[in-house]
């Protein structure tokens, strides 16, 4: 599994909690229902967050499913990707004030799995 | 003031009849130790709150992610929607287009709930924003099973964190009505999921295109009490729903060319994102609630 930087790779922005700054992914999609995959996924995307949450007061990232219209020769901003594209997204993950609050795995824009909880979401409710 | 030195069944001291001159009191009470730990001196609680014990990680308005959400702005034209712009119904009135999305609402609500989505649709080309609430929508989510099974799951994880808390319980010395500013229960509050109501009654009745799914929601207790004698507690959980009535981008993607149930659902769908997009129209909150007596034993 390959994690790459998507561009926007970085959007920071005054938000409803604070200092805010969400960046994006890409990779090739894998099952959430594989707990293996799932274990390399959550160790992947915290090892790419590194030390940025500490940093603002709402960190978010944002992983895409490579696609034909979604992948490295992408060039549209954060807007272009929301409502275009969610039917992509895999992952998203949030830090609010330093702490992991929230990694939901996402299946055809409805969340699916809750990383934290380690335990399927039932019923789905669409990533809106 | 009279004394207090009757021994209670577990040994500890219990309330006397007494008279305070010149106040309401009618009876002291004596101060509150662990209530249920050791020694076993059980205390009556009584907490008016609310005391949230739920909350969605986001709030009405906006994206988990702390940016507005696109279908609470209007008037923004936003550059990927740019193509809607070539469509045939980019060129009609405001008349028309409210129209249309007049004949959305009515083809996907029926009865009571019909009159609620049309009093919507006039709230938002009225362009007044705010938050609406209806008692009829509250009865709708009151009777959903969506509703049931929603509150069935969340009760399952909120009984056993309010035992917990009670065990772990230490009373201050505030008065009750300032300690429920203080959380008391010390319960940290459970995640909310979102309530989805997708099903086809849903969609033919009138909560899929009024809701659809919410966006946000708190669930609170009030009137807590804890009855120390027979150990059990009682409460009124009182949830808050939120929704957000306007469009984004996606539904037009997933919706622009809908011709279930009829040949211009796709349009109407268009219509609604233009007046708020491209004209003046301006979307609302949606607040709904539901207040459900619940009770639990201590063990």
């Amino acid at each position: 599994m390959e994690i790459i930087p998507l561009s926007p790779y970085q959007h920071e922005f005054p938000g409803h909690y604070g200092a805010s700054r969400s960046d994006y992914f890409l990779t090739s999609p894998g099952d959430w229902r594989d707990a293996g995959y799932r274990a390399r996924l959550d160790e992947m995307l915290r090892k790419t967050a590194g030390d940025t949450p500490k940093n603002v007061d709402l960190y978010s990232l944002y992983l895409y499913k490579k696609t034909a219209s979604l992948n490295e020769t992408f060039s549209g901003d954060a807007d272009a990707l929301r409502g275009v594209h969610d039917e992509d997204l895999i992952s998203y993950v949030r830090w609010l004030r330093g702490d992991l609050d929230i990694f939901y795995l996402i299946e055809n824009g409805d969340v699916v799995y809750d990383l934290l909880a380690n335990e399927p979401v039932t019923p789905p409710w669409e990533f809106d | 003031m009279a004394g207090n030195s009757n021994p209670g069944s577990h040994g500890g001291p219990t309330n006397n009849a007494i008279v305070d001159t010149g106040t309401m009191c009618v009876q002291a009470s004596p101060l509150p130790g662990v209530i249920f730990g050791t020694p076993r001196t059980l205390t009556n609680i009584h907490l008016p709150g609310p005391i949230l014990v739920g909350k969605a990680k986001r709030d009405p308005g906006f994206n988990y992610d702390g940016s507005r959400a696109e279908d609470m702005i209007a008037g923004d034209k936003p550059a990927k929607s740019a193509v809607i712009k070539s469509d045939p119904m980019f060129s009609k009135s405001d008349d028309d287009l409210n129209a249309y999305m007049r004949s959305l609402m009515t083809s996907l609500s029926i009865g009571d709930m019909e009159t609620v989505a049309l009093e919507m649709q006039k709230r938002f080309a009225d362009g007044i924003g705010g938050t609406y609430h209806s008692p009829i929508l509250d009865a709708e989510i009151a009777n959903n099973p969506a509703f049931v099974t929603y509150h069935g799951a969340f009760l399952k994880r909120l009984e056993p964190a309010i035992t917990a808390s009670l065990l772990a319980y230490t009373p201050s010395k505030l008065a009750p009505r300032m300690e429920s500013f203080l959380n008391p229960l010390s319960l940290t509050p459970l995640t909310m999921n979102l309530l989805n109501f997708s099903s086809f009654w849903d969609k033919l009745f009138g909560l899929g295109i009024t809701v659809h799914q919410v966006w946000s929601a708190k669930a609170e207790l009030k009137r807590f009490h804890v009855e120390s004698s027979n150990r059990f507690w009682t409460c009124w959980l009182h949830y808050t729903f939120w929704d957000h009535f306007g469009l984004d981008w996606e539904d037009i993607l997933k919706h622009g060319d809908d011709r279930i149930p009829k040949y211009h659902t796709g349009d109407q769908f268009k219509a609604w994102y233009i007046l708020q997009h491209y004209r003046r129209a301006k979307p609302f909150i949606t607040e709904m609630s539901r207040k459900v007596f619940i009770s639990g034993r201590i063990s």
